[in-house]
């Protein structure tokens, strides 16, 4: 019997392009991500897995979907994969302060508008030493170098 | 397989941070500005008839590494 693994849950994304059919796969325990490249329904299937330094994440999620492939519990997403709630945050904040940052605003009025409005009030020496000014300028910072490449790397556990 | 309920409000946390990478990654590119123009400039080719949509949206994705037509916009 053919295994269809376009039916172990709904389809969140499907998209087909001219290198195959790239579906993401519900699961209640964490999504399956898949990229089929010679997509024919009823045909054995294969997986491919690069030996680059993503290999055991992609192992670890490949075991999940072969689990729920079989009707099994697949078991949580690779270590590590699951952003920390202090990261979460972080990169929201981040967000916001490339937004305001991209629109002309100054560190202190990024400071006010993320909730740090006593300090974004300092006198200019205090301002200049004052940690709020740094988290701002970290922030910007960050989030910059991610807008312009490191983006890559939130797909990525290292 | 049974599931002990105190598990549940771990997972729920646990799948939200997991959708959390590729959309946050997909926010912090849609805001490049070379990300941007490729975009537009795509687009327009298609408009044009220039080079077919599935042909160009993969090569789009394969240069910026994400998968746009979910984040782009």
């Amino acid at each position: 019997m053919a295994i269809d693994p376009l039916k172990v849950g709904a389809l969140l994304v499907d998209q087909t392009s001219a290198d195959g059919r790239h579906v993401v796969v519900a699961d209640p325990d964490g999504q399956h991500w898949l990229w089929l490249r010679d997509p024919v329904p009823g045909q054995p299937l294969a997986a491919i897995i690069p030996l680059d330094k993503d290999f055991m994440t992609r192992v670890t999620s490949l075991l999940r979907f072969q689990r729920r492939l079989f009707g099994k519990e697949p078991g949580p997403p690779p270590r590590g994969w699951t952003l920390s709630s202090y990261r979460q945050t972080r990169l929201t904040l981040m967000l916001r302060a490339l937004d305001l940052r991209m629109s002309g605003a100054t560190y202190r009025e990024i400071a006010a508008a993320l909730g740090r409005k006593d300090d974004a009030e300092l006198p200019a020496t205090e301002w200049k030493v004052s940690s709020a000014r740094s988290f701002v300028i970290r922030l910007v910072r960050d989030a910059t170098a991610l807008m312009n490449g490191d983006y890559r790397k939130l797909l990525r556990i290292r | 397989m049974p599931r002990s309920s105190n598990m549940r409000p771990a997972r729920k946390t646990q799948i939200a941070a997991a959708l959390g990478r590729a959309e946050l990654a997909a926010e912090f590119l849609k805001r490049n500005r070379s990300f941007r123009a490729d975009h537009a400039q795509m687009e327009q080719r298609i408009a044009r008839g220039t080079i077919a949509r599935q042909t160009a949206e993969a090569a789009f994705a394969r240069h910026w590494g994400l998968s746009f037509r979910r984040y782009a916009g």
